[in-house]
Formats: structure tokens, sequence, C-alpha cells
């Protein structure tokens, strides 16, 4: 497989610490190793060595993979690696800033090991992932907004004008007292009620949100009657003052990062503050001291953002899902017990499980849960995670003392990105490896762990309430607390597995614990050693 | 002229001979297999020496020196090796001593048992010494074919035998028993994220169980979900719930993991902590080939 390595050195931040220059020899058997400044300014050269040496994969070494998900610039990237023909799961991330140079600023010689393992999982992980199969979906130009909130209405006037028919959704039997916004907003009220392609649904409850951008179904219940909107293109308007109870009502069907104070977080609060990690929901929440000119400002941004997206004829949707082995799954169910968004349901003629791809989100909770390891999901495939935790095995640590980090990204991984952004130093012990979320942890790992002679295995999980999946951290919670008998049965203590509930910003915790994790390590010694 | 009959030798290492048992259990079919093989060989028969033979069938773990002798004569003399019931293949019932430290279980065997008075732990060097890990078979030797099963059904040894008389692969099912099972399910397949039971049972906790319903929804921890099929349930047949002994399916690594991990969501978490041996539940007839197959080294290396 020609597989591309690009090393960026972050504009010196990861030069300072690493020998880029000596790393990348390390990979002369590789297709092409090229390093850069920064890759954003270099995509042209990216792309153009992509095309030349006819690449597979590619392993971008530099910025930690958030930025890649969370900014503009980082996205696009992704954007011009598939037009240049690389699947999306064979595109590997490694954190040598956030995770490497910055934590590790004066153990250069462990900086410089922790990088090239790291960089050996990458490798692997795009060797070993499958492609990831891309459907293609016509964009319905209707669009549901929920709450006949101020910024909600502004919302509706601005897609209505773009063409788009809406549909103004609330939980309350009239529009919304607009209060003090009243005499302003009342020409907007009066265009939207005059205008022939809004549709109003009030006093109704949404039971359920299903599909992708470009195409939800979304499920309504009045008075015991049901009725299907199907949309392309989803706005909350909450009131953030009002609609707690209705955030937690719709939590359970729209699985979107939470943020600490308990609603729906945008992808960038200052950049990118209505965008969500779902291409097709945006946000425009009110409440706080918002002035009326600001709900304007995000009314047009989502109208531009949502607009964008369902003008196009086509989107490409990637999934992500989880598949199924039909020769070995024998339809016990259990997938179907564990599924949280009710994607697993058993096929009773063949006896085996089934996933519907309009549903899955690609937890990966029944990937763990599969007792006959029939499941595997296609982003993080069970052989990868244990290659990759042979790999980390290598590490020669400065301490003798090695912990594999299991880290959900939706929190441990971007609570390390923001420790090492604060200047927090760890030890280098500490090795990541990013599994997408607590409920993919396979009991499995864990032991695997401590037989390639890990000292200890931390697992970064959300906090309660906040994992975006909804119930991976409380199943691993379950999981891992049965488990611990079977480390005992082995004489491991059981001590050596930390479990620790983060949220995206608690890097300083996050830093603190692991010290102290080590500290017991060392206390503990060596009596587990595989 | 009668065809020349395929050659075999069977040996027993750290088993009970259910295995062999289970051949003669074949009855008077038992005949017919005798018709195509030729045993040159066997526990049972009064040859020391092992010859030249087609198919060496081998039964039972790898536990001590003399085991070792054994598997390594027949790896010589046989062309084929033949793996025989879950002892030789996951390590079985015989491999849950490696739960345990040998020195304590040499002394819990000769000097603490509660009928023993002034027990000793025999130093004799005509015993043949035990192994510090239960192994199955293909861990110690390559291994060919194997037949799964504690004890494998009567039918499945005459199958593989069959077979390779034939000159093809024995084949076992790689899905899980629930496939085979015939119980019928009201909870299990709906996706409700919802506990099925209150609370666990031990089977003889209970006055009766319904013997059509699926175990698992009746609270009794049922191992069939992480257990490879083809006994065609026969313990489930007879009231009693699977426990695991085919071993796992190909696709998971082991057996006792992989159920805690879907035990954890379809059964009321807090009741399963308090189980007396969940341990014992996951890895009966697997842990020698389980991920960590005995307990870790002791500190400073001594025991």
């Amino acid at each position: 497989m020609n597989i591309g390595l690009f090393i960026s050195r972050a504009n010196g931040a990861i030069s300072q610490v690493i020998d880029l220059n000596d790393l990348a020899k390390e990979y002369r058997n590789l297709s092409v190793v090229k390093i850069y400044d920064n890759f954003f300014k270099a995509s042209r050269d990216l792309i153009y060595q992509t095309r030349l040496n006819q690449l597979e994969g590619v392993v971008l070494a530099g910025d930690s993979k958030m930025f890649y998900q969370t900014n503009r610039s980082g996205s696009y990237l992704i954007r011009l690696f598939e037009n240049a023909g690389i699947n999306l799961n064979k595109i590997g991330f490694v954190n040598l800033k956030e995770q490497v140079a910055f934590p590790h600023r004066k153990e250069r010689k462990s900086a410089y090991k922790k990088a090239k393992a790291l960089i050996n999982v990458a490798l692997e992980k795009v060797k070993l992932s499958p492609l990831i199969e891309v459907l293609s979906v016509a964009p319905r130009r209707q669009i549901a907004i929920l709450g006949t909130t101020v910024s909600g209405l502004l919302a509706a006037q601005r897609l209505l004008e773009k063409g788009y028919k809406v549909f103004l959704i609330d939980r309350g039997e009239k529009i919304r007292d607009l209060k003090e916004a009243k005499e302003k907003v009342l020409p907007t009220l009066s265009y939207i009620d005059g205008h022939k392609k809004v549709e109003y649904r009030l006093g109704v409850k949404v039971t359920d949100v299903s599909g992708y951008a470009g195409d939800y179904t979304i499920v309504l219940e009045k008075e015991g009657k049901q009725e299907e909107l199907l949309v392309g293109g989803i706005i909350l308007a909450l009131d953030t003052d009002e609609d707690a109870s209705w955030f937690e009502e719709l939590h359970q069907f729209m699985h979107l990062q939470m943020s600490d104070d308990g609603f729906f977080s945008p992808l960038d609060a200052e950049t990118l503050p209505v965008q969500t990690i779902d291409e097709g929901i945006c946000l425009v929440f009110q409440g706080g001291s918002q002035s009326l000119r600001e709900l304007a400002l995000r009314a047009d941004s989502a109208a531009l953002s949502l607009g964008n997206l369902l003008d196009h004829n086509e989107i490409i949707h990637e999934v992500t899902i989880s598949r199924v082995d039909e020769k070995v799954c024998g339809g016990c169910g259990v997938c179907v017990k564990t599924c949280m968004f009710k994607a697993s349901s058993i096929d009773l003629v063949e006896k085996h499980s089934h996933i519907d791809p309009r549903r899955c989100i690609g937890c990966g909770n029944c990937v763990a849960a599969c007792p006959t390891g029939a499941r595997d999901l296609l982003s993080f495939p069970s052989e990868f995670i244990f290659k990759a935790i042979d790999i980390l095995s290598q590490y020669e640590s400065p301490n003798g003392i090695k912990v594999l980090t299991l880290v959900c990204d939706g929190c441990g991984y971007e609570a390390l990105d923001y420790a090492g952004k604060m200047g927090l130093e760890y030890s280098p012990s500490i090795l990541p490896l990013e599994v997408h979320c607590a409920g993919r942890i396979d009991t499995q790992f864990i032991l695997y762990a401590f037989v390639r002679g890990f000292d200890g295995v931390m697992i970064c999980e959300c906090v309660e309430g906040r994992c975006r999946n909804l119930v991976g951290n409380i199943d691993l919670d379950r999981r891992a607390n049965l488990f611990r008998d079977v480390l005992r049965s082995r004489q491991i203590n059981p001590e050596r597995l930390r479990i620790l509930g983060l949220t995206p910003c608690e890097g300083v915790t996050c830093v603190n614990v692991v010290a102290e994790f080590i500290n017991e390590l060392k206390k503990l010694g060596g009596e587990s050693s595989g | 002229m009668a065809k020349k009959k395929v050659t075999v030798a069977t040996a027993s290492l750290q088993s009970c001979f259910g295995c062999h048992i289970s051949f003669l259990d074949l009855h008077e079919e038992v005949l017919g297999v005798f018709d195509l093989i030729e045993i040159l060989h066997s526990p049972i028969m009064d040859v020391k020496e092992v010859p030249q033979v087609t198919v060496g069938l081998i039964e039972g773990a790898v536990a001590n020196e003399n085991n070792l002798r054994v598997i390594e004569e027949f790896r010589k003399k046989a062309k084929i090796i033949l793996a025989m019931g879950s002892c030789a293949n996951l390590g079985g019932v015989p491999g849950m001593r490696n739960f345990f430290y040998q020195e304590d279980v040499l002394k819990r065997a000769y000097v603490e048992t509660e009928s023993t008075v002034k027990g000793k732990i025999p130093t004799s060097n005509q015993i043949p010494k035990l192994l510090d890990e239960v192994k199955p078979v293909h861990k110690v030797i390559k291994v060919d074919y194997y037949i799964p099963g504690c004890p494998p059904l009567p039918e499945m040894i005459k199958d593989a035998i069959i077979a390779l008389v034939q000159g093809k692969e024995p084949e076992w099912p790689t899905y899980n028993l629930c496939k085979e099972c015939k119980r019928y399910h009201t909870l299990m397949y709906i996706p409700q994220r919802e506990f099925l039971t209150e609370t666990v049972f031990s089977p003889m906790e209970l006055e009766q169980i319904d013997t059509e319903k699926c175990f698992l929804e009746q609270g009794v921890l049922c191992m069939g979900p992480a257990t490879r099929a083809g006994c065609h349930t026969r313990c489930i047949n007879g009231n009693i719930p699977c426990r695991g002994c085919f071993g796992p399916t190909p696709d998971a690594l082991e057996q006792g993991s992989k159920m805690i991990n879907a035990l954890s969501s379809i059964l009321p978490a807090g009741t399963l902590m308090h189980l007396e041996d969940v341990v014992g539940v996951g890895y009966r007839y697997s842990l020698p080939v389980s991920i960590y197959p005995k307990v870790s080294p002791p500190k400073g290396g001594k025991k």
C-alpha cells in the first residue's frame, strides 16, 4: 500500500522539541515522507505529492486531530485529500503538537520516541482500516426549526426568502411571547405568517430524530397522533433560560456534543458559533444577555450555512458505522439491547443482526458488547486497536512505567490537547490511544494491555450525562466494574485500571490524575508484568 | 480384499477420559468407524511404544512433563494431529489451575485438604512434575484439526474421523449458540435500554425454570451468546444453561471478557457485581486460551 507521511513543524512548535529530520529518516521505506512548516499553507504540495506518488493513504503528523474537525482550514484540507482519491478512513492523524511537543518540552528523547510510537500507530490505522463507503443523498429543500423564539423566527424568514420550505415547531400551543423584541420582530412575523412555504406544528412533542445531513426524519406527536416530517436540515432555536428540559429530551435522539452547562455546543464558539458536528444541524440559541442584533447575525449565519449545504445537488455521507460478520453472528440480541439509537435489529429468518445506517452513529458500543466479536467498527477496527496496543507497548519509557491511556475523542483527547496548550507538562509514560468513545472499549483491550506489559491502563470518559453517545460512559463503568474481578483473578491489582470522568476543558484535572496515578503505579511496583 | 484401514493412535493427557467415552458412546455405530480405522495405540490398550500412524487423536490439556513427552512423541509419529475436546483445544477444566500459583495448588491438594492428616507434597522424581501453566495442545505442538466440546458429541468425533479418512477437513459452525437455540424471546429483540430482569439467579435458586424461554430473560446466566455453536444445545434442552464448553467464536479472542461486556448491558449490573464467581462463569473452559492465560508473575519472582 502506498502511504505518505507528512510531518508539520507547526511553525516551529514541534521542531523545537523533536528532531523531525531524524524522525523522517526512519520512514524512508514509505512512498513519500516530507516535512512542512505548516500544512495549511502547503496544501497544494500535499495534494501534488499525493497524486504524484499515487498514495492510497496519508498520515498527517502535526496538529491535533480535533483541528481538522473544528477548524475550516483543517476540514478543507481533508476534503482536498478526499478529492485526490484518499478514503477518509485512510487518513491518519498524529498529534505531535499538543500531545507530544508541548507536554514533553524538557524530555526531548522521550518526546522523540513517543512521536515515533504514535506515528507507527497511525500508519497501522491507515493499513488496517477498511474503506468507508459513501452514500449520496439528494438533499431535501425543507428545514425544521425547533423553537418559535426570536432567533428561530429570524432564521425562518431568511430561509423562506432563500426559497426553502420551513416547519416551525414548538412545544407550546402558540408562538412564543417575543417580549421586548416584539415591536421590531413583528414585521418578520407577519412576513412568515403570510408566506406560502411555512407550516406550523405547535403543541407537539418531538419523539424521534433520525437520518443525516440532507435527509432527516423527525417524528412529532400530538394528542396521541404521530406525524413524520422529512427535512434536509434542522435549526435548534431554543431558549437557554426556558428550555432546559427540552434540551434533555432532545439529547435522547440528537447526538451532539454537550457543553459544560448542559446545552449542545457549537464547533467553535468564536469562529463557528452556529455549526455543529452534524453538518445539517445548526444552533441559534437565545438567552442570557444577547442583543437582538446578535440573534439576527446568528440567524444569518445558520441560514447561510444550511442554505449552502442544501443548495448542493447531492451530499456525500460517509458511513462510519459498525458492521456485522454474518458467519459469526448468531442473533443473540445483545446488540439490540445495547444500542441506544435503535439501530440494531435481528433478522429473525436468518438469525443474525442487522444495522440501520440511518440510525447508527458509529459509537461502537455494540462492538464492545457483542459476545461473539462479529461486530466491528469501521472507523476503529478491533484489529487495529490490538495492533496499536502492541506498538505502544514497545515504547521505552524513561522511568520504566508505561500507562496506556484510552481516550474518548469527545473529552479525554480534548482535555489532553487543552493541557498541552496550557503549557502543562506531564510524564511521557502516558501513551494516548484514541478510541472514539468509552463505550467502544472492549475489556479485551485492557487485558491485552496488561499482557503486553503495561503497568497501568487509564481510561478517560465523559462525565455523567455528557456522553454524546448517551451511554458510552455508563456502559464502560459497568463493564469495568465487573472486569475488576477478572484482573484480580490474574493477580493484577485492580487499582492499575483507572477510569477518569472528564469534560474537554479539564486539562488540569487530567494532568493531576496522571501524576497521581503514575506515583501509585510506582508504589505498586512491577508485580504485574504479563 | 478389504481396503487398507487408516491407522490411529489416541492419547489422554490431563483430562477425564470423557472424550474417549464419548467416542464409545457411538454405540453400534462405532463398528462402522472401525471398518475405516484401526487403532494401534491407546490408553486402554497395552502398547508401550507409539507406532507410526496417520492420525494422532489427543484428548486433554498439557499440564505436566509427561504430557509434554507424550505429545512430542505423537507429533513425531502421527501425520495428522487431531485435538479432541475442550481440554485439548482450550485447556478446559484442568486449565482453571492457571488461576493459582503452582505452590498453592500443591499445598491445597496434598496438605490443606480437609481429609488430610500430616500431608506433604511428594518430591519423588517418579512423578511427573507439574508445569507452571496448563496449556492447550496447540500452544505446544502444531495441531492440524480439532473437535470442540466437553465432551464433543459422539457424532462429531465420527464426522471428524470420516472427513479425514475421505481426505476432507472437519468443519464446525462459526456462529454462536443462540443461532441453534430454539428458546423464545420476549425482551431480547426489543430495542429498549432496559435490563432484562431485576435480578440474577443461579439455576438452583429458582423453583422452576421455563423450558422454552431464553435463560437470560429469566435472569439465569447462560454462556450461549459467547460460545460457538455445534452442540445442538444439549444442555439447554435439558434445561441447564450453557456453560461455554465449545469455547469462543473465531472472531472473539476470548470468552470471559466478552461475556462481561455483553452481560453489562443486558442484566442488572449491580447484581452481577455480587455474583459469587463471575470469573469462573466466563473462563470455566477457556482460561488457558485467554488473552491473559494465567496469574501474573508474583512480585519479586518468588512463589
